[in-house]
């Protein structure tokens, strides 16, 4: 009985972290999106080709790795 | 705007040194390129970058943009290009695309077709390979021409504003790498720069090997890194001078215990270490290793210089990871 608890215990608590962790992928994700777009970053490229289409002005694409 | 995923690029707009995390793009609305900014050397990721040199770049791709003449970088290609089409999204565990991995799906499909050489391992040379260092803040204005190098050779001064390299138009120090990427591993290419009001057109030699640079920070080619396996201490001055060696000479004497590598080549306890393949080195003991990652990669076989009980030896060392 004990044993089982003890394995019990154990799951929920990966579980809970998974789903923490989880969660704060998912902020994090969303964090840098919207802290981009607040400062006037385009991040669809389509977008941002009709927009330099538009308004006759080159585009500037930056490619980074997401820290 | 800014892109995240490389795996939805098109990488023949979109080409750059995929084991770099950072690159910049100037292009028009007909994905047509007019700069690069980025690049790095091995010794730091961002030496070669400042805010200053990307305003410049940025005042450099407007003012090509306003111009009636505009010029762009060459596409390798007519046609699109997308990682899936040489590698299933699951290959890269099916999540997010590093950027390095693109260049070693690409390595892949070149070993699978028979297509791979050596070439492919030393990308983006640096133009300091031909003895042209460019400013960071205002990338295409040469900071320093290297004595006797071909840059030199071909009449380059600091204060030249480089225009164009291997037909590439230059605005900044990433621009120049691509550009060299392009440039055959032997012979010349055309490079034309201003210096006050005066244009000037040449062709720039590309001596053998001058490809070749410290490849240990890239992810892609890490697995062909070599290491000397040479170790010891350096000689003293007096000592050197005694051999007939400059001060700055490399010499020193190997360690006791030796390397099952260098073994194999016949080092010994007590060798005299001068150098590899018969080239006079002005450095440390210490510094031979990273001479060795920068020229060398897995395999190859070099000619180890020693001095062993007053007479000079040659012996070959096959190079492992």
């Amino acid at each position: 009985m004990k044993r089982t608890i003890k394995v019990l215990g154990l799951a929920a608590a990966v579980a809970l972290c998974w789903l923490y962790a989880a969660r704060a992928q998912a902020q994090s994700d969303g964090g840098w999106q919207r802290e981009a777009t607040r400062y006037g970053w385009q991040l669809d490229y389509q977008v941002a080709k009709d927009l330099a289409r538009r308004t006759g002005k080159p585009l500037m694409v930056v490619i980074r790795c997401i820290p | 705007m800014r892109l995240a995923q490389i795996d939805r690029s098109d990488l023949n707009v979109f080409d750059f040194d995929y084991d770099l995390t950072f690159m910049v793009f100037f292009l028009n609305a007909d994905e047509q390129v007019y700069a690069r900014y980025g690049g790095r050397i091995a010794e730091s990721p961002d030496e070669r970058q400042s805010l200053a040199g990307l305003r410049y770049t940025m005042q450099s791709v407007l003012a090509a943009h306003r111009s009636e003449d505009k010029q762009f970088a060459p596409p390798q290609q007519a046609r699109p290009f997308y990682i899936r089409d040489i590698a299933p999204r699951r290959a890269a565990g099916g999540g997010c695309i590093h950027c390095h991995q693109v260049k070693e799906f690409m390595d892949n499909k070149l070993k699978a077709d028979g297509a791979w050489s050596l070439d492919q391992v030393f990308r983006y040379p640096p133009p300091e390979n031909l003895g042209l260092k460019l400013e960071i803040d205002r990338g295409n204005v040469v900071e320093q021409v290297v004595a006797d190098s071909p840059a030199a050779r071909v009449g380059m001064q600091p204060g030249d504003v480089l225009r164009s390299l291997n037909d590439v138009p230059i605005h900044s120090f990433g621009d120049a790498q691509f550009a060299l990427d392009r440039a055959p591993k032997s012979g010349s290419a055309p490079i034309i720069w201003q210096r006050d009001e005066q244009s000037i057109s040449k062709r720039i030699e590309l001596p053998e090997a001058w490809r070749r640079s410290d490849i240990s920070w890239r992810s892609s080619v890490l697995y062909l890194a070599p290491f000397a396996r040479l170790y010891g201490f350096d000689l003293t001055d007096e000592e050197k001078l005694s051999l007939g060696l400059s001060p700055n000479r490399l010499a020193f004497r190997h360690e006791d215990r030796v390397h099952d590598q260098a073994k194999a080549a016949g080092i010994k306890p007590g060798d005299i270490i001068l150098g590899v393949d018969d080239r006079e080195l002005e450095m440390r003991a210490f510094d031979l290793s990273a001479y060795v990652r920068c020229n060398y990669v897995k395999g190859e076989v070099l000619t180890v210089n020693i001095i062993r009980n007053g007479e000079p030896l040659r012996m070959k060392m096959t190079l492992l990871p």
